[in-house]
């Protein structure tokens, strides 16, 4: 459905950065896909790229974005807006700063659904209660206000925005990240059950490799722009390739174990706009 | 909606006291301060017979603390005291007279500055950091500095004498005055379907109202930028965008919202600084409004007026400021939860 | 100070320019004597002449030099406004210490009355105040200083009350830090920049307010020298094209508001970063 073919996206300024080189990557149709990968790993890059909503100094310098057969790569600002939100939609980590605080929440969705199909308001606004629902939020809050919702409330919302218009894929850009570990499970639970019921596929964006080997589908490791590992997350669990990889898994620490030492992997990200070959 | 009514009774409750203060402020400058008032006015040449009259007149020989009950309870009554010069025609209908003229300016300045107060504040909100950003503060540091009577009477001179393409002074040309209704000359003329007056009338407003108007927009262009780049910012804009949203209904739906609450918090203040401003405005521009009509009756030691006239003010300054802080509580719902 | 205006870039400029205003014409108001050429109350030429290079700025009305009465006009206007402003805080500030420190009803009423005299317009208040005391340069401070005194009143009762509550007090205290100490290495220096702040926002507020005064009548007796004043004699002659007694005095006022307005705008920028 969603098909990422050698992709290299470049950050031009004094520095030029190379977030990303040579990503290639297919997300099948009702597919959670995790990409994993630390802080200026380009995971965040890649999400952005796909709706192509990089900002002003990130360019496409190689590499094509096809979805269902549809080169949108060079597409054009107008037509990606139509794309955008009904066809894929986007969440974000902070969903406080994503939210306007004046408005209520089913106006927000309800202007998401409305953005995109003409259907009269009444419609626009049963359809919103009922994705309310879909998220697991009452829908006598329609008429609340995002300061009245708690942090796991206000990424619900998201997440029924993104939804609001059946899209065939949502990318999930940390989204859990700022919320407490409960609140998180839940989330997951969500994007589950979401995937069985709407078959909408998920690309979801961590630094956390335990979270995504509990929900995704395939994994996607990335570090320094680069695309180290692709598979089934229970085969990555079991035989990574990368040895990366391997130091990321050998990172999440048991609960099971007693007497455990934290391991970390030792240095720094590489300097994306100083690259440097291979020398783990 | 329970909690909104709570506010509104505890603003209105909280009001109270404000006007007993103002109102006590304006007894204590215009009755205590001067020492004896009557002398002020008549001057000391006056005979002693005269003056005793006047005092007796004014109610100037009871003890003070009786002055200062009859004062307030004339007050609550809505008796502003009656002139002492001319027809000796109560205090309240000459100001009635005079106030339209304000309400005209005032109204229009205030949609002046706000439209250039929000323009310049959603360029420099949305631009921030940049020179485009610096060049705004920079314009509403510049504006508020730009002395009314002066910049009005640089207007004047560039569009009234160079130009000629607008009067220089006055409200409206003698006989083109529309029939008084609410004494709004626009409301006026377009009920009464005048055109030429109604023409006339804002050929006459626009300097003004351009003076004051953009004197006080500095003031917003702050504000604005302020609450937009708190709402505004790249994460929002992102969002946004992500949902497939317009730029254009960005900006218009959930910018100009967010950028009319602080102009809304600071509307009550912002108010009293119109009405300051169109103090100096009309006179340099002759309008006929309180302002003109307080400066003229203090140059007639119409003492009563006067108190009268700054009484008005009081009272009008905490009823506007209670009226904006409802409807900001109204728009904004982070208030009243 | 001077290292964080230097590193400030566009605020570092905004606070310069400002100090060169404020700077020069203070020194205008201080030698007004050295550097007017004539006395500024005594007829020296015909009815408004137009500038020449005998009066630079032409002369006004009853045929006084117009640059010297501008010159000595700073004094005025400075004289003024700083007493003003003196008075203000001589008040305002113990006030608002007091207010904020003793809390309770007494802060609540103090509060009250402040807040309501802020809400009141300004310049009218003056209006009234001046029109019962009368025209003179020390009424004209007693009308201003009444003004703004709410102003310094609120900004320092704010600042007490957010200091009492500053974690890093009672963080300082818990380390055995004694009283005196907090006060002058914490509270201190964030004290001086926000009263610098204020003031000079401030007295740019006060400088258009006495000029409004002036304008109207209200502040000094002729013939003093005084820009507002200046400015509506001028009024009667100005649309004719005798612009000299206008835009001159006009330019000043505006020059000097300016100026604090500047600084007090630059200072508060960069506050506003040392904060974060």
């Amino acid at each position: 459905m969603l098909k990422v073919e050698d992709l290299a996206v470049h950050y031009i300024g004094r520095k030029t950065v190379r977030a990303l080189e040579e990503v290639s990557i297919e997300v099948k149709k009702g597919e959670i896909m995790g990409v994993v990968g630390e802080s200026g790993s380009g995971k965040t890059t890649l999400g952005l790229s796909i709706l192509k909503l990089l900002p002003p100094n990130g360019r496409i310098v190689n590499g094509r974005i096809y979805l269902d057969d549809l080169d949108i790569t060079s597409m054009t600002e107008e037509k990606m807006r139509e794309i955008r939100g009904k066809q894929i939609s986007m969440v974000f980590q902070d969903p406080m700063t994503s939210l306007d605080p004046l408005m209520s929440i089913g106006d927000q969705i309800t202007e998401t659904i409305t953005t995109h199909e003409k259907i009269p308001k009444r419609e626009a606004e049963e359809k919103a209660l009922s994705l309310l629902e879909a998220v697991g939020i009452s829908g006598d809050r329609f008429k609340d206000f995002p300061h009245q919702l708690s942090g796991g409330m206000r990424q619900r919302v998201m997440i029924a925005m993104a939804l609001s218009l059946n899209p065939k894929l949502i990318v999930a850009d940390e989204p859990t990240t700022a919320l407490d570990v409960i609140v998180q499970d839940q989330i997951m639970d969500l994007f589950r059950s979401l995937r069985e019921r709407f078959g909408v596929a998920f690309m979801f964006i961590s630094h956390d490799l335990s979270l995504e080997l509990e929900v995704a589908d395939r994994i996607a490791v990335m570090y320094g722009g680069w695309l180290m590992e692709l598979s089934e997350s229970n085969k990555i669990a079991e035989d990574p390739l990368s040895p990366y990889t391997k130091e990321l898994l050998a990172a999440i620490p048991n609960i099971e174990l007693e007497d455990q030492k934290l391991r970390f992997i030792p240095g720094n990200p590489p300097d994306l706009s100083n690259p440097k070959s291979c020398d783990s | 909606m329970a909690s909104l009514k709570a506010y509104i009774a505890t603003r209105v409750v909280l009001t109270i006291p404000m006007i007993l203060i103002l109102l006590t402020l304006v007894f204590f400058v215009m009755r205590v301060l001067p020492g004896n008032p009557v002398i002020a006015i008549v001057g000391m040449k006056a005979s002693p017979k005269y003056i005793a009259e006047l005092e007796h007149q004014l109610g100037l020989d009871k003890p003070l603390w009786q002055q200062y009950l009859d004062y307030l309870g004339k007050l609550i009554q809505g008796d502003l005291g009656t002139s002492m010069i001319w027809g000796r025609r109560p205090v309240i209908a000459e100001i009635m007279d005079h106030f339209p003229a304000t309400l005209e300016l005032t109204i229009c300045s205030f949609i002046v500055s706000i439209i250039i107060g929000i323009a310049t504040g959603m360029i420099a909100g949305v631009k921030k950091g940049g020179k485009v950003d610096f060049s705004m503060r920079v314009y509403s540091i510049v504006a508020y500095s730009l002395f009314i009577p002066w910049f009005g009477m640089m207007l004047q001179l560039i569009f009234g004498v160079w130009l000629n393409v607008l009067p220089v002074g006055g409200r409206i040309d003698p006989l083109l005055e529309p029939k008084h209704i609410t004494g709004l000359y626009i409301i006026d003329s377009i009920l009464t379907l005048n055109f030429e007056s109604l023409v006339n009338a804002l050929e006459h407003l626009a300097l003004p109202s351009l003076t004051l108007g953009i004197v006080l927009s500095g003031i917003y262009t702050r504000l604005v930028r302020s609450s937009l780049i708190e709402v505004f910012s790249q994460d929002f804009i992102r969002a946004c965008r992500a949902r497939g949203l317009k730029t254009s209904s960005i900006l218009f739906r959930h910018g100009l919202k967010n950028a009319l609450i602080p102009i809304l918090t600071m509307m009550g203040l912002q108010f009293a600084l119109l009405l300051a401003g169109a103090v100096l405005t009309e006179t340099t521009f002759s309008w006929p409004g309180m302002g003109t009509f307080l400066m003229e009756r203090i140059e007639y030691r119409d003492f009563t007026t006067v108190q009268g006239t700054i009484a008005f003010y009081a009272l009008f300054v905490a009823l506007v400021s209670l009226v904006v802080d409802l409807i900001y509580a109204y728009v904004d719902p982070r208030i009243r939860y | 100070m001077l290292k964080e205006i230097r590193s400030a870039g566009v605020d570092g400029l905004m606070i310069i320019i400002g100090l060169i205003i404020v700077i020069s014409v203070t020194f205008m108001a201080v030698f007004s004597e050295y550097i007017a050429p004539y006395d500024p109350i005594t007829p020296v030429g015909g009815a408004v002449e137009p500038p020449s290079s005998k009066f630079i700025m032409g002369t006004d009305s009853i045929g006084r030099d117009v640059f010297s009465r501008v010159v000595f006009g700073s004094r005025t206007i400075m004289f003024v406004v700083l007493l003003s402003t003196a008075m203000s805080m001589l008040i305002g500030i113990p006030l608002g210490i007091l207010s904020g420190y003793a809390g309770g009803l007494l802060d609540r009423a103090l509060s009250l009355v402040m807040d309501s005299i802020y809400a009141f317009p300004g310049l009218i208040l003056a209006i009234a105040i001046a029109a019962m005391l009368g025209p003179g340069v020390y009424n004209t401070a007693v009308s201003l200083a009444v003004v703004y005194i709410p102003t310094y009143f609120r900004m320092v009762r704010g600042q007490v009350l957010s200091l009492r509550e500053q974690l890093f007090v009672e963080a300082a205290r818990a380390i055995g830090a004694r009283g005196s100490r907090i006060m002058f290495k914490y509270i201190f220096p964030n004290l001086i920049y926000i009263i610098a702040v204020v003031f000079s926002l401030n007295v740019a507020d006060a400088i258009l307010t006495e000029a409004g005064l002036s304008f109207l009548g209200l502040s000094v007796v002729s013939p003093t020298p005084d820009w507002g004043f200046d400015l509506k004699n001028g009024q009667r002659y100005f649309l004719s094209g005798i612009w000299w007694p206008v835009v001159f005095p006009g330019v000043m006022i505006i020059l000097l508001a300016l100026g604090f307005g500047f600084l007090g705008e630059g200072l508060n920028a960069i506050m506003g970063r040392e904060e974060r």
